[in-house]
């Protein structure tokens, strides 16, 4: 495998920074030579350091969102994190289900799905744990700036490895169906969620609804603070005053953020507009 | 805290040292059985119950399905968790798995990520 010139490094750093406003650190070049390996494949015969000068000389910008998307791949699976049986499940839904009893309506957002494990994992929770929902109006929205991962979210097929990683085999067994060595979601559950191309550290669509629930997982992380707290803004106006703002794990919010946790977990990371 | 048990059922020998190798370094103390009835007859030798067993789908003398559903006769067993693991052109058998009783499914080849998050979703603590 080649080595990257430090040079080419810092290209491909301010490339990330000014499309994405993801920071890399300096000692991570080695992820760049492992994440870009099949790209230079396709178009350089394996040479990174030719990608990111192709890239960065190229007339079109076609190569340079291939290098971005390509270094910004996000480890995602079925049911990530115990969050969501305890909050999910016991406290944030039925809440919603009665404050908006009257309105019948749910919209929730993943706002960085990466492949889509994340959103189609909330469309069978809701379908097998709230059938009451069924004459809702549900919206679930989910969006990445990736358009490689996007694509592949929206077929809702996935591999031997993703399949047997978080998923209940319930749900495995109720929802998908296999195809070759593949599984795909059945149409119940993809017509549920509705894909967007949204770069959160861009402008948003207009059209964008206000929230009740906003998934915005593992993302914050990778910001500067100045566009971590635009994103926290913007999320903020995007979110109804009741709704719910979830975080990773190992997230946290400051109090100048605009939102305050909610306690009710032991689990943590979920914020309401404060 | 004792050591957890594990129990591992299946015909193929490369696949119980595999697995029984992937659960000592998730914390468990393994015990091997070839078919199912081998098992059946190690449990009821034993004084103690694992708290959890990898089951095979097919195997000579008692398959996994067969097992599973002796096993869940009896409620002495009812905490034990069982795990169908096998190769992914089994998978359609797994709702037949789900109604005789088992827990959960993992699909062969997997890594050590994927056995761990099974345990997790048990409600099982690993190393
Ligand atoms: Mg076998």
């Amino acid at each position: 495998m080649s080595e990257i010139h430090p040079e080419n490094y810092s290209h491909l750093r301010n490339l990330l920074c000014e499309r994405i406003a993801v920071h890399l650190p300096d000692d991570k070049a080695y992820l760049a030579e492992a994440r870009l390996h099949n790209l230079a494949r396709e178009h350089t015969h394996g040479d990174i350091n030719a990608l990111i000068e192709k890239a960065c000389n190229d007339t079109g910008d076609e190569l340079r969102c291939q290098l971005v998307e390509a270094m910004a791949i996000n480890e995602t699976y079925f049911f990530r994190d115990p969050i969501f049986n305890e909050s999910f499940i016991d406290h944030m839904i039925p809440n919603l289900m009665t404050l908006r009893r009257k309105e019948r309506s749910l919209k929730i957002w993943s706002a960085a799905c990466s492949t889509g494990q994340e959103p189609y994992s909330i469309a069978m929770l809701l379908e097998d744990r709230f059938p009451e929902l069924k004459d809702w109006d549900v919206q679930i929205i989910a969006s990445d700036f990736s358009r490689k991962s996007l694509a592949k979210a929206q077929s809702g097929r996935y591999g031997l490895t993703e399949m047997n990683r978080g998923l209940p085999a319930r749900f495995m067994a109720l929802y998908f169906e296999q195809i070759d060595l593949e599984w795909q979601l059945k149409p119940q559950i993809r017509d549920k969620v509705s894909f967007q191309t949204i770069n959160l550290v861009q402008q948003w669509p207009e059209d964008l609804p206000t929230f009740d629930i906003v998934l915005l997982r593992n993302v914050l992380l990778y910001f500067s603070i100045a566009d971590r707290n635009l994103v926290l803004s913007k999320m903020r106006h995007q979110s109804r005053h009741d709704g719910y703002l979830l975080l990773g794990a190992a997230e946290s919010l400051e109090k100048s953020s605009g939102f305050k946790p909610v306690s009710a977990s032991k689990y943590g990371s979920f914020y309401q507009p404060s | 805290m004792a050591t957890p048990q594990a129990l591992v059922i299946d015909d193929s020998r490369a696949m119980r040292l595999i697995l029984g190798d992937l659960l000592n370094q998730l914390g468990y103390e393994t015990h091997e059985a070839g078919d199912g009835q081998q098992a059946i007859s190690l449990l009821e030798e034993d004084q103690t119950i694992p708290t959890l067993a990898l089951v095979d789908w097919n195997m000579p003398v008692m398959n996994g399905l067969d097992f599973i559903k002796a096993v869940r006769e009896k409620t002495c067993y009812t905490d034990m968790k069982l795990l169908v693991v096998t190769s992914e052109a089994e998978v359609g058998h797994m709702v037949e798995a789900l109604t005789a009783g088992a827990d959960e499914y993992l699909m062969k080849p997997f890594s050590s990520e994927a056995l761990a998050s099974k345990l997790e979703m048990l409600g099982l603590r690993h190393a």
